[in-house]
């Protein structure tokens, strides 16, 4: 350890025993991982994981106290040194992220899951790699980190029957990182440093059509994790098909470091010197796709957790949505660029949060019940009256609904999309089209997550599992409860959050950065329209409370006949009406099929994912037919090859000789 | 904001609220008279309220504590956007929500109705909350649009007293194609999410066509009473929203008296010029097939679009 | 007048046509379709007058007489005499949904705005705005004729999109000469005859008004 000289900007000991607190009990727990399976030894990687997403949590106090904390290791490697620099915004979203992290570790407790030895130690390592990456400070520890990230990611899912989902995973991760290795390569050779603190406006020494495709392939790379189109294809599988813990830390803990990474690179970095309005253009194209994708898609999945993928998809979309117009405003207005931002990093913050809530509650709903399917719930409220009360929380927040977080990020979305001078065309066309694409997207994610809850919580139990559910023990509840607290908070105080996200992000768009208060165009504090609505609600009761007539319970009305399980509405019947709307975006559904005696034709509606039909599997088949042409090639004669080298040989020196 | 402001808004909230039922009461009456009927009195959905308020409530066995929490949130959301809306003042709260806010708390109370529709584990319930969805899908985005475009009309601010202020300041220079549109296309919001005729029949129980009537279904007593004040404080609100945010001619833009008056008077013109517009709507034109509906709500979508995009344009 | 004020109400007339255009993609019956049209002529012969007041143009009077005369009133007729000769099923064929070609249209819209914004600059008078609304409603007339089916619907495409050259040679340049207009409506009326005696041809020859029945004529 004496070869680290801690440097901190106040020279206190907080920040040095904060770093050994955050990566000993982490570094020892992923060892564990390597010994034999053991409970006692699983328990104790638990412990080690939760006391240093604990200890991470403080990462926002900590810069406050003692400002910038940076480390470099005297160690060089073949990209740079070895180094890490916690500021501002990583603090942030550190803190955050760890807190999730934790609740993640907690609701791991209590659940029945594969929480062997292995596991424990993937999830250490995996929450090291995540803080490396969002604090890294040289380009060997993004990239190390990075694959890292990926590669513990894929290791968590286990094998399935079908290799399919996790291989996807793995290849499209992949593609992603070798685009994100060239991109940072190409820059460090720019900028003439491997530290990335030093790297600044690198768009000035690359000029305008590089930077533009250092851009590209930065959303690409990190897009492959967020699930932009075209690149989502493995998600709901993965989502669907891996441990849920896994799929809690890839959508939440794992966007938060992409998107973290992604404001870094293109805005801190490469800087918005040159004119990047083209690639921009492409870039919102892309994201709004991919909302409207999202959105439609996650309306028709009959599987709680593949909804939950895809409305991850929806609303990372909005975040490089928004990232595109920040990259579109930056040259009209600093003030407009930053607010978007704000609302950028702060919807991201926001979707770790709902989202973790969300996804335990459906891993606890299955649980429970036993059973996969949405469609086999229902009446949970009735008997688990907390747990219906936690989970309308999430849900609220994810519909964007008022005074929860998801609505106030969407508030600073709409304002800075109307808030913007309009002085270019391209902004003048843009803005109507973003708005209503928001607008459609809120709604119809609204529609899928008000059908996750209402069809498994509300209504009555569909199956034996629904209809008696294991109870729901304490510590899962207690995580999930911190969680919605924090959705209502980060809802009620966003005022005080936006205050903490400005400053950071003024911090990389260099100086004369304007604070995006400037830009906001009208006024509003949640925690006034909370008060409000509690306020009403109040009154309402209290003058209801004056004289209460008697109530009575009776069985549902049936028209005269004994309501079974089934008699009542489904929740594929509940969005039917918009899938019949939107039936031309989603392709030929209906599939007929004939029964073992070959009499009966049996109607199947089925979803294929145009994406994979149009460009997944003609690329895969174009790949297929190369590889057979090039199978040919290889007779297996040392001649021919011979021959080959011989002809390769000739071309290159005439090139070298006409060029 | 001074006390005679804080006085003057939460007076014109109450006042709001008290008159939600004569419109529909008003409304109704209209109706009639144009079909050659005699009618209801328009003070009977006040008797209505005061008999079902008396009642008390069945519900169904399945139900859980959301379907005593939707009709209370239903009533506040409503009742916190009536005391932002200006109705004959201008200065609301304002420094505590706007009009994006406002947006979507109109979303809050859908969301809550919603719910209530699919709790009571009936098939009727669920079939109005699915198609309620179905039309708020396009709704909602014609509704941002169509405010949006006052807003950028106006100057870009999204402060409720804004957009009163500044078109009563243009005067008649604000009669713009962009006024047109987004006046036309929300008037389509008004009657698609108050489920008035083209898009559902307020007036009929267990059709099959029913959207907004099939979600309250399981509700009785107080709390149906609870939710039909509210859904009547929203066709008020929505109304009172193009008198004083679309056409806003006449509105006090000054704390005087004869201001105040002059703005009582252009508002209850307003109201009852728009609720006969309703009315005649109402009677000439038939209830659409739940599946035209998206038609009509593209053309409120597709209007609103235009809206925005003539600001810019002209 | 106040300039304002007519720049407003020459606007509103453009925009009423433009909305004319965009509600003809949503109907599906062709009398309604008629109607439409004539009211869009109307529009466009209001808006002549507006323009012909405010800037002091008499010839325009004339050009807006000629279009609300056999505009609004005599080729309605026509076509309304030829739909209830024709008497068939008068529903339109869709080749693409309400919805779809209400969302293409807007995208259309923007498209022209898109194109014409360099011009807005060179122009002076005040009807300049209007150049993107003319270019619009061609490429919706356009867009009209592409999707229909019915040969009625294609000929109140083509008279809109004329609707919506008269439009923009206002805006651009206060109307053409007063003769090239005269000679365009008298175009426009033989074209309409030409037309409805085609219609006849095609009704009796393949009892329907579908015009994609005239691919078999191609075999």
């Amino acid at each position: 350890m004496g070869a680290i000289s801690i440097v901190c900007s106040s020279e206190s000991s907080i920040a040095a025993v904060f770093l050994v607190m955050v990566f000993l009990p982490a570094a020892a727990g992923a060892i564990l991982g390597l010994s034999k399976d053991n409970a006692t030894l699983s328990k104790l990687s638990m412990v080690l994981c939760a006391t240093s997403s604990a200890a991470c949590m403080f990462a926002y106090p900590v810069h406050c106290i003692c400002g910038n904390v940076s480390c470099m290791l005297p160690i060089d490697s073949a990209i740079g040194p070895y180094g890490i620099l916690m500021d501002d915004l990583s603090a942030l979203m550190m803190s955050i992220s760890s807190l999730v992290y934790l609740m993640i570790v907690l609701h791991m407790t209590g659940s029945s899951h594969n929480t062997s030895v292995r596991y424990m130690g993937a999830m250490n390592a995996l929450f090291l790699a995540c803080v490396f990456c969002m604090c890294a400070d040289t380009v060997a520890v993004i990239v190390m980190g990075w694959e890292a990230v990926s590669l513990l990611t894929y290791l968590m899912a286990p094998r399935f029957d079908d290799e399919g989902p996790r291989w996807r995973f793995f290849v499209v991760t992949h593609i992603g990182g070798l685009v994100l290795l060239c991109a940072y390569a190409y820059m460090a050779v720019s900028a003439g440093s491997f530290i990335l603190s030093e790297w600044s406006d690198l768009s000035a020494v690359m000029g305008q059509t590089v930077s533009s495709i250092m851009v590209l392939m930065l959303f690409i790379g990190f897009g492959s994790k967020l699930g932009t189109v075209p690149f989502h294809a493995w998600m709901p599988d993965m989502y669907g098909e891996s441990p849920t813990h896994t799929t809690m830390i890839l959508s939440t803990v794992c966007s938060n470091v992409a998107v973290l990474l992604l404001f870094k690179s293109v805005f801190g970095y490469i800087g918005t010197g040159s004119d990047l309005n083209g690639v921009a253009l492409v870039l919102l194209l892309l994201s709004a796709v991919s909302a409207l994708w999202g959105a439609m898609e996650s309306m028709i999945q009959t599987k709680p957790r593949r909804i939950l993928a895809y409305s991850s998809m929806e609303n990372m979309a909005l975040v490089t949505l928004c990232m595109s117009m920040a990259l579109i405003f930056s040259s009209a207005s600093p003030a407009l660029t930053n607010l978007v931002l704000v609302a950028a990093l702060f919807h991201t913050i926001n979707h770790s949060v709902f989202k973790s809530l969300m996804l335990m509650v459906v891993h606890t709903v299955n649980d429970c019940t036993g059973e996969k399917d949405i469609g086999r719930y229902g009446g949970l409220g009735k008997v688990m009256p907390l747990f219906s009360f936690i989970s309308i929380i999430g849900v609220a927040s994810m519909a964007a609904v008022p005074p929860m977080n998801g609505f106030i990020s969407e508030w600073l979305m709409l304002q800075s999309m109307i808030g913007g001078d309009a002085s270019e065309t391209l902004l003048k066309l843009i803005m109507p089209l973003t708005v209503a694409v928001l607008g459609v997207c809120g709604m119809m994610a609204a529609t899928s997550y008000i059908r996750l809850y209402g069809f498994s919580f509300l209504g009555r139990p569909r199956s034996p599992g629904a209809a008696s559910p294991e109870p729901v023990s304490r510590i899962p509840m207690l995580s999930m409860a911190v969680l919605a607290t924090m959705c209502v908070l980060l809802g009620l105080l966003a005022l005080n959050v936006t205050e903490v996200i400005g400053p950071g992000v003024m911090a990389y768009m260099g100086p004369g950065a304007a604070s995006f208060k400037d830009a906001l165009s009208g006024s509003f504090t949640p925690l006034s329209l909370g008060l409000m609505l509690f306020g009403t609600i109040l009154i309402i009761y209290l003058i209801g409370r004056l004289r209460r007539p008697e109530s009575y319970d009776r069985d549902t009305w049936g028209c005269g006949l004994e309501l079974d399980e089934d008699m009542q509405y489904s929740s594929s019947g509940f969005t039917q009406p918009l899938v019949r709307v939107f039936h031309p975006f989603y392709g030929d559904m209906t599939r007929m099929d004939t029964d073992e005696h070959g009499n009966r034709t049996i109607y199947h509606v089925v979803f294929v994912e145009p994406f994979v039909k149009n460009i997944y599997r003609p690329i895969g088949n174009a790949v297929i037919r190369i590889s057979e042409t090039v199978g040919r090639m290889q007779t297996g004669n040392i001649q021919s090859y011979l021959g080959y080298i011989l002809a390769v040989l000739v071309i290159a020196l005439l090139a070298v000789r006409i060029l | 904001m001074n006390v005679e402001v804080a006085i003057v808004t939460i007076l014109q909230a109450l006042v709001m609220v008290a008159i939600s039922p004569l419109m529909a009461g008003i409304i109704r009456k209209m109706k009639a008279l144009m079909q050659g009927k005699v009618g209801p009195s328009i003070i009977q959905p006040y008797r209505d309220l005061r008999k079902l308020m008396r009642k008390g409530r069945v519900a169904g066995k399945s139900h859980t504590w959301l379907f005593s929490a939707v009709p209370y949130l239903c009533l506040s959301s409503m009742l916190i956007l009536a005391l932002m809306v200006p109705f004959v003042y201008v200065e609301v709260a304002s420094p505590y929500i706007d009009l994006i806010t406002m947006v979507y708390l109109f979303t809050l109370f859908r969301f809550a109705m919603v719910l209530g529709g699919l709790e009571g584990g009936s098939v009727f319930g669920g079939m109005g909350s699915s198609r309620e969805m179905m039309m708020s899908v396009l709704i909602e985005p014609a509704l941002l649009l169509s405010i949006m475009s006052m807003v950028a009309l106006t100057g870009g601010s999204t402060g409720i007293s804004n957009i009163p202020d500044v078109l009563c300041e243009m005067g008649l220079a604000a009669v713009g194609p962009t006024l047109i549109l987004a006046t036309t296309s929300f008037m389509i919001t008004l009657l698609a999410e108050n489920a008035r005729v083209p898009f559902d029949n307020p007036a009929t129980h267990l059709e099959l066509t029913m959207v907004h009537e099939a979600m309250v279904l399981e509700y009785s007593g107080r709390k149906l009473g609870m939710m039909e004040l509210a859904s009547q404080i929203r066709l008020t609100l929505f109304m009172v929203m193009v008198g004083t945010l679309f056409l806003p001619w006449g509105i006090a833009t000054e704390f005087t008296l004869p201001a105040l008056v002059v703005a009582t008077v252009a508002i209850v013109a307003k109201l009852l010029i728009i609720a006969a517009v309703i009315a005649i709507v109402e009677c000439t034109v038939a209830k659409l097939r739940l599946f035209k509906t998206p038609n009509l709500l593209t053309i409120s979508f597709t209007l609103s679009l235009l809206a925005m995009i003539s600001i810019y344009i002209l | 007048m106040d300039m304002t004020i007519a720049t407003n109400l020459i606007d509103i007339c453009a925009v009423s046509m433009l909305l004319l255009s965009v509600l003809s993609m949503t109907t599906l019956r062709m009398a309604p379709l008629i109607r439409l049209f004539s009211y869009q002529s109307l529009a466009l012969g209001l808006m002549a007058a507006i323009v012909a007041y405010s800037s002091d143009n008499p010839h325009i009077y004339i050009m807006c007489v000629l279009t609300i005369g056999i505009k609004t009133i005599l080729i309605p007729r026509i076509l309304y005499y030829v739909l209830e000769r024709v008497e068939v099923n008068n529903e339109a064929k869709l080749a693409v949904g309400v919805p779809g070609s209400l969302i293409l249209s807007g995208a259309l819209i923007i498209l022209s705005y898109f194109i014409t914004e360099p011009l807005l600059a060179t122009l002076e008078t005040m009807e300049r705005n209007c150049i993107a609304f003319s270019m619009s409603v061609v490429l919706i007339g356009l867009l009209t004729m592409v999707s229909r089916r019915k040969a009625i619907s294609e000929v109140i495409g083509l008279l809109m999109m004329e609707n919506g050259l008269f439009l923009g040679a206002l805006a651009v340049s206060h109307g053409m000469p007063l003769i090239v207009e005269v000679a365009a409506f008298f175009d426009v009326l033989v074209a309409l005859i030409i037309i409805g005696v085609f219609i006849f041809r095609i009704n009796r020859s393949f009892h329907s008004m579908d015009v994609t029945n005239l691919r078999r004529l191609k075999e």
